[in-house]
């Protein structure tokens, strides 16, 4: 076993640091005292507005997500634009030297370039089938290095909002732009 | 805070009483006692006391029969599992919120998923679980450990949709790292600063960890003693060794929301209090992913109780009015 620095990490989707502590331990006195006493204490906190403090109010609300059927059809008509046709739903097996082979499930994939895609749909969360390893940091990265060296080329992208499909076509034409400046396609 | 600690502390149980009566006397409300035990010896007429004196206690408790009596034996090398067992109605009675702390090792790995499924259905809510990182893992047992984890992935997620107050440590805690706060340093683990350990002996040590055997020879980990007070320059080099950058995690995106704060667990599984294990950072690299992947999921469905755990400031106290009203309308939650 090693010691080794994660550089690349998938940023979470839920939100970051909403939360802020509350002055210390008066909820918690409160609580010895009663119920009553620790509700109106944490309710008065909640209407604090200290400098760098969370909001209060009701929780942030989700945004739709876009559906894997969408996001196919969205990349697949910017690949096909650049004449790349991909089979759909093809396993491959990924291999780099430093991490252990995986098997990815890939949306969309062209065994001659190989060139592929992947996009972590909500249906794909609810599998938690240990061959999907695109939540596995050290394979993450490593997929992402392999575009920039001898492939696989694969894009893999995380679900995204459907207020922001141009992001995803961004996403997908800036991949298909270092392709072509790689000498790939 | 005191924190009665052991070995097993109520072997001591009648100087436990003389010490909160001491307290008491003394201090009137102002110190709160806390205890670790085994709670092979609890009796009702020790949890009637506690209850006078609000002393709640953490339990030892690995999960199911199996997992448990694989380690925890009495000197006849009979398990333990069911002596506790039969005194879990009145522990959970006593206190609904009493805390299962379960060590993992090698041996034990693959009970872990059933272990704590185990404890919930038995009616725990809160579980602290953690490894035995002096243990010798190997990259087999990392990978058992990921199995067991996803299959608990399934299960709290499952709890949480149908509206079940859980806590299980290894999850609820790397989540706050990102949905609340990373950790700062003392925040966990402020070892010979706001946190310290006295031993029988009057000795006074960083943390409960660097006891050992209390003899001369591992005297040289003591900062000081009730007697005489600190030596003042052990105990700053202990707080700012435990203080510093634990520099192979300099530019890791992971540091500040990792295990490689505790220096107690350190000096233990290397010698050094700002030396991490391999273990930690193994076990770190793959257990992350999947608790994001698992918080992700819970947030895109909307999911409230995840939402009120760690978003909701006044949860603490909005979730303890509910069970008080819940208990109170004669209804059993689901937990």
């Amino acid at each position: 076993m090693v010691i080794k620095r994660i550089c690349k990490y998938n940023i979470p989707v839920y939100p970051k640091g909403l939360f802020h502590s509350s002055p210390k331990n008066s909820v918690d006195k409160a609580v010895k005292i009663g119920a009553t006493s620790a509700a109106i204490i944490a309710l008065l906190q909640g209407c604090e507005e200290l400098p760098g403090s969370g909001t209060t109010g009701p929780p942030p609300v989700i945004p739709d997500m876009i559906t894997e059927a969408d996001a196919r059809l969205v990349i697949e008509e910017i690949f096909s634009r650049n004449d790349i046709q991909f089979q759909q739903d093809k396993t491959i097996i990924f291999s780099r030297d430093n991490v252990d082979s995986a098997r990815l499930n890939l949306d969309g994939y062209n065994d001659s370039l190989r060139i592929g895609y992947e996009y972590i749909s909500e249906v794909d969360e609810d599998s938690y089938n240990d061959s999907l390893s695109y939540y596995d940091a050290s394979i993450r990265t490593a997929i992402e290095s392999a575009i920039n060296d001898s492939g696989p080329y694969i894009k893999v992208t995380d679900a995204i909002s459907e207020k922001n499909e141009e992001y995803l076509e961004n996403l997908v034409q800036t991949f298909i732009d270092s392709l072509k400046a790689n000498g790939v396609i | 805070m005191i924190t009665l600690f052991g070995g097993e502390p109520l072997l001591e149980y009648k100087l436990i009483k003389e010490i909160v009566e001491y307290s008491k006397h003394n201090n009137g409300s102002q110190v709160d006692f806390r205890i670790s035990t085994n709670g092979t010896l609890l009796t009702r007429e020790m949890l009637d006391f506690f209850q006078s004196n609000r002393i709640y206690f953490t339990l030892s408790l690995d999960g199911n029969r199996q997992q448990h009596d694989s380690l925890r034996k009495f000197p006849n090398d009979r398990g333990s599992f069911d002596t506790i067992d039969a005194k879990l109605d009145d522990i959970l009675a006593f206190n609904r919120y009493t805390m299962a702390v379960s060590v993992v090792t090698p041996e034990t790995v693959d009970m872990v998923a059933d272990g704590v499924k185990s404890l919930f259905k038995r009616g725990f809510r809160y579980v602290l679980q953690t490894l035995d990182y002096s243990a010798p893992w190997k990259d087999d047992s990392i990978k058992s450990l990921k199995k067991q984890y996803l299959q608990l992935v399934e299960y709290y997620y499952k709890s949480l949709t149908d509206g079940k107050k859980i806590y299980y440590s290894p999850f609820d805690e790397r989540i706050k790292t990102w949905a609340q706060k990373p950790y700062g340093k003392g925040d966990l683990c402020d070892i010979a600063n706001t946190q310290l350990a006295i031993a029988p002996s009057g000795r006074i040590y960083p943390c409960v960890q660097f006891i050992g055997e209390d003899n001369e020879e591992e005297s040289v980990n003591s900062i000081g003693d009730v007697y005489n007070g600190f030596d003042i320059d052990k105990r700053k080099y202990f707080i700012e060794k435990n203080y510093s950058d634990r520099e192979p995690c300099n530019g890791c995106v992971l540091n500040g929301r990792c295990a490689n704060y505790c220096g107690c667990v350190n000096w233990r599984a290397t010698g050094e209090i700002d030396r991490i294990p391999p273990i930690i950072c193994e076990h770190e690299r793959m257990l992350m992913p999947i608790v994001d992947r698992l918080a992700n999921k819970l947030w895109k469905r909307n999911n409230s109780l995840f939402k009120r755990k760690f978003y909701d400031k006044s949860f603490p106290v909005s979730s303890y009015i509910e069970d008080c009203l819940i208990m109170k309308g004669g209804v059993k939650d689901g937990n």
